[in-house]
């Protein structure tokens, strides 16, 4: 897995944010959209592509789009 | 592993009740603002839901949902050999509320009464209890209740859950037949691991005496011990993982295909997984009866009140193959198949009666002469 595809995907969980906000160091946390519903669409999206089960404190221990994209491939 | 099967029993009828109360989401706009409260509603699909009174339990609901269907069906309660309630709302800390419900539909002496600690998947899994019970033993026709009052444990401003539940009390009753192709298949599976994902932490004999002040929590809302917490994004990856991995497991095991089920009576949980689960098993989601916009998350009611709310009007009297899933609380989740007449669906029935002799608000009325 790449990590421009993660970040692709990644992004295709907003609905309001513009694509090109979202880069590997992006810290999710801070995104205006993010939320506990855009959580549910992350853990959706990695679970349908990557088929990790993504729990609330692998999330947590996350701050990055970078570092999700760790966990969710030392989970794979 | 811990799947069941069992012949020459079936699902004699269905019903429920909820509150008249109708609270609608929108009304917590003023609460927690309006673009959360779109979003919510949204995901969830939840646009409103029935609430119980401050005295009115589950059982009060189930009560009125059983005299409507031993009405229906002509069956006297001399006949009923089993009781078993199966919810997270009892009426005490003890004794069962099942006792209480056999008393007040003069159930004899003769009948085995027991509750069962589950909440949403307290149908399925009841009907495992149940059929098992009846596999075994000589009861002929048994009542099996469901349903929570989910919502009185919610902390009124915590946003995760305020405006999730909705309050309903459901009945099953199952009949022994002499017709082997009566089946009810079962599959159980349990994740005690995650006990702590959906939990009411205070009150139980862990820590009886709980602190009840108010605290701020991680995720933004405030709850005391005495309410109940959902860890979401925890439960949500258990869902889109374990359930359609049971679904599928389900259809290998009875031999069955999505297309053979004319109904799938899914527990409620909320809309945005009730989609993600109907994707992941290939499960055509116009045969998913929805009761989430207008009845909430009913908990384990929730399989019966859609069945209700579907079939509980038409006048059609036919059978239909219906697959149930509940999946919550413990973790426990679980599906079952058994087919059923629609002309024993009811309709959903709304009621506020309140069991008064039931309510001890002074210590002296237990020593009243009845």
């Amino acid at each position: 897995m790449e990590i421009k595809e993660f970040v692709e995907k990644f992004a295709e969980c907003f609905d309001d944010t513009d694509a090109n906000v979202f880069t590997p160091e992006t810290k999710f946390r801070e995104l205006e959209e993010w939320s506990s519903m855009t959580v549910l669409s992350v853990i959706a999206m990695i679970g349908d592509e990557y088929d990790v089960p993504m729990m609330g404190h692998d999330i947590r221990e996350c701050e990055t789009i970078q570092d999700l994209f760790e966990k969710v491939k030392s989970k794979m | 592993m811990a799947f069941f099967k069992y012949n020459n029993i079936k699902v004699a009828g269905v019903a429920c009740a909820v509150p008249k109360n109708i609270i609608l989401t929108e009304t917590y706009k003023s609460l927690f603002g309006d673009e959360e409260v779109e979003k919510f509603m949204e995901m969830t699909g939840v646009r409103s839901s029935h609430r119980t009174l401050e005295h009115q339990t589950c059982s009060d609901l189930g009560f009125r949902a059983a005299s409507e269907l031993l009405a229906h069906k002509g069956v006297k309660p001399e006949e009923i050999g089993a009781v078993i309630f199966s919810s997270h709302s009892p009426d005490y800390r003890r004794p069962a509320t099942a006792f209480v419900l056999q008393y007040r539909l003069g159930i004899p002496k003769e009948a085995v009464c027991y509750d069962i600690s589950l909440g949403c998947s307290s149908l399925v899994v009841g009907m495992q209890t149940v059929a098992s019970i009846m596999n075994t033993g000589d009861i002929q026709k048994a009542l099996l209740f469901v349903g929570d009052t989910a919502g009185k444990s919610v902390y009124p401003e915590d946003r995760s859950s305020a405006m999730l539940f909705g309050e309903a009390g459901a009945v099953m009753l199952l009949e022994k037949t002499d017709d082997p192709k009566d089946e009810i298949n079962a599959l159980v599976r349990s994740d005690g691991s995650g006990y702590r994902y959906m939990i009411v932490p205070g009150g139980g004999y862990r820590n009886l005496h709980a602190s009840e002040d108010v605290v701020m929590c991680e995720d933004g809302n405030p709850r005391t011990l005495m309410n109940s917490f959902i860890q979401g994004t925890s439960v949500f990856t258990f869902t889109i993982f374990d359930v359609p991995h049971l679904i599928k497991d389900f259809f290998t095991q009875t031999e069955t295909t999505p297309d053979q089920y004319d109904c799938f009576a899914f527990h409620q949980a909320n809309l945005y997984i009730l989609k993600q689960i109907a994707k992941k098993t290939k499960i055509d989601f116009d045969r998913m009866p929805i009761t989430l916009d207008r009845y909430g998350n009913t908990s384990g009611a929730s399989a019966i009140v859609s069945l209700c709310d579907k079939y509980g009007n038409s006048n059609e009297n036919k059978t239909i193959k219906v697959m149930a899933c509940g999946f919550g609380i413990g973790i426990s989740l679980g599906a079952t198949s058994f087919e059923i007449n629609t002309a024993d669906i009811l309709p959903i029935f709304e009621d506020d009666t309140i069991f008064e002799d039931g309510l001890i608000t002074d210590p002296n009325q237990l020593y009243e002469k009845k």
